[in-house]
């Protein structure tokens, strides 16, 4: 097999590649044939297409009688009064309709944090947070337009959540998870909490939004006894961007005395890591790895210039270089060693005109903050 | 779905039914899953369904090409949720930590401390290790199949070969 390896070449990765091969062999003696799969396969169609067919028969005479219910008792939409059963269909998709012309109705925030840009969005025990300004969400073509989200509940939330949405002032759809395989709906159970507290709640899920554009978008999250509805305007990321390029104000030096940032000793996942957060900066020779906590969740813009003296900062790699560095949303998903809602971002270059005292802005859609940095120019 | 959909390949192998479908990937997907989830049972229900899902959405896949890709994520993942369904279980049954598959020691068996630092890896990082050492993806392809950003495929991958380490210790490895 033509194999590119990840660069890191290690005497280990043979003995692994060996392994796999005799291992593979000797756990699939005795297993099934082919052939024998291939009947299953066959079995099952023939057993599942009736059994869809008078499930989908079920579910209209529930729909309908659900609808026929709501129009005798001429309740709002928003709940539904009923629980939904563990195997009962589920509920009928109670989302509004946006007009030409209509603004979209988009939810409130339950909470928010404390910097503001990560809101929880949900009146339910089950609830997402994600990045918000003004109103609108952010998705990402890059990632196959994807809102990045994490799905939280109450701490004594014990049932099963089913997500489901729909774009409402246009055709589109909603999905959740790979985009290759996305899926039109998302089931959440507190059996696989990834987290048991983030800010006092579980961590159900990470997985993404996938939507189809620009729009307004409304999930339904329907879990026992309660369905609560989420209305949201998404907008590319490239807008958030837009928002963040605020003027420069650099802090200046101090007489002859560059106002270098202390280091922070409280983050220590990462070695050497300065600045006061939500982000924060780590590296050497030439490169930084960014960092954000939790309360962080949107997109980032960097600036920076020299503040004792003539010097540009520029962000990335040779012709690649630029005066800004734009780190995306990006999954919230995070690795071994890495605190749960912590995102560390791939390693950039850093490259000032002249060595000197520099100073960054770091823009979220939370407000700014500046990391101070004595920079030495390498050839 | 009607039989007469044939995927193309870029090799230019035509597929043109279920059972020749089947014919051709269960083998090779069969054992991808199981050394991700180990429990052969779970490995065969893993290639099930990818191999019926591949089916049934054929005429969906836009790029045939892709067919290969596809049917690894649809695996791999299904995999990994039976292995973590399963570790789930025996938690909440036996009360104790997940167990760790050890098949009885064979007598001079040259293999057993790989398998059981394999073992001893986190799923996700398994499924890593058997996507890019074994089935030959490279760590981007990896990291999409997997749905996780390259960068934490990196680590995850640099983490699995660090446990490895420790746990083979002094022991010859793979010898």
């Amino acid at each position: 097999l033509g194999r590119e390896r990840d660069g890191d070449e290690d005497p280990l990765d043979e003995s692994i590649s060996s392994f796999l091969v005799r291992e593979s062999v000797r756990r699939v003696e005795g297993r099934s044939s082919a052939v024998d799969v291939a009947a299953r396969i066959r079995a099952r169609q023939r057993t599942t297409l009736p059994f869809r067919t008078v499930l989908v028969g079920i579910a209209a005479v529930a729909i309908a009688s659900v609808l026929a219910a709501l129009v005798l008792l001429q309740q709002p939409s928003t709940f539904v009064g009923s629980s939904p059963a563990p195997q009962a269909p589920p509920p009928a998709l109670r989302l509004p309709a946006v007009g030409d012309g209509q603004a979209c109705p988009v939810s409130k925030p339950s909470s928010s944090q404390p910097r503001g840009s990560a809101v929880l969005l949900g009146s339910g025990p089950v609830t997402l947070s994600l990045a918000e300004s003004d109103g609108s969400v952010f998705f990402e073509s890059d990632r196959g337009l994807a809102i990045s989200v994490l799905w939280t509940a109450n701490p004594a939330f014990s049932g099963t959540a089913l997500v489901r949405g729909t774009r409402l002032d246009g055709a589109g759809q909603v999905h959740f998870g790979d985009p290759f395989d996305p899926a039109g709906s998302l089931q959440l159970e507190p059996t696989n909490v990834i987290a048991a507290s983030l800010g006092g709640r579980m961590l159900l899920s990470q997985l993404p939004i996938r939507i189809s554009g620009p729009g307004c978008y409304g999930l339904q999250i329907d879990t026992m006894g309660f369905s609560a509805t989420v209305i949201l305007q998404a907008r590319p990321i490239e807008d958030a961007f837009a928002a963040l390029e605020r003027p420069l104000t650099l802090p200046r030096p101090v007489g002859v005395t560059c106002p270098v940032t202390p280091g922070n000793h409280g983050v220590t996942f990462v070695g050497g890591v300065v600045g006061v957060g939500p982000v924060y900066v780590s590296g050497g020779g030439g490169r930084a790895i960014w960092i954000a906590d939790p309360t962080e969740l949107g997109p980032i813009l960097v600036r920076g210039a020299r503040i004792d003296g003539a010097g540009e900062l520029r962000f990335g790699d040779g012709t690649e270089s630029a005066a800004e560095l734009r780190l995306p949303i990006k999954s919230y998903e995070s690795t071994e060693g890495q605190p749960i809602g912590w995102r560390i971002f791939n390693t950039y270059g850093v490259n000032p005109s002249s060595s000197g005292c520099y100073a960054m802005q770091v823009d979220t859609l939370s407000g700014s903050s500046w990391i101070v940095l004595k920079l030495i120019r390498t050839p | 779905m009607a039989e007469a959909v044939i995927l193309r390949r870029r090799e230019g192998v035509t597929v043109s039914s279920l059972e020749d479908l089947v014919t051709r990937k269960y083998e090779s997907l069969l054992k991808v899953a199981v050394l991700v989830c180990r429990e052969p049972a779970d490995a065969e229900d893993a290639v099930q369904v990818a191999l019926e899902r591949a089916w049934k959405h054929a005429h969906e896949l836009r790029d045939a090409d892709r067919l290969e890709a596809w049917l690894h994520r649809i695996v791999v993942r299904e995999a990994i949720r039976l292995e973590q369904r399963r570790q789930g279980m025996l938690a909440r049954w036996f009360g104790r930590p997940p167990e760790t598959i050890v098949d009885p020691l064979i007598p001079h068996d040259p293999d057993f401390a790989m398998r059981t630092a394999m073992n001893d890896l986190p799923v996700e990082q398994r499924a890593a290790i058997v996507l890019h050492h074994y089935a030959g993806f490279s760590v981007e392809e990896t990291a999409e199949l997997l749905g996780v950003p390259f960068e934490t495929l990196r680590s995850r991958l640099k983490a699995a070969r660090r446990r490895l380490r420790i746990s083979l210790g002094g022991s010859p490895i793979g010898s």
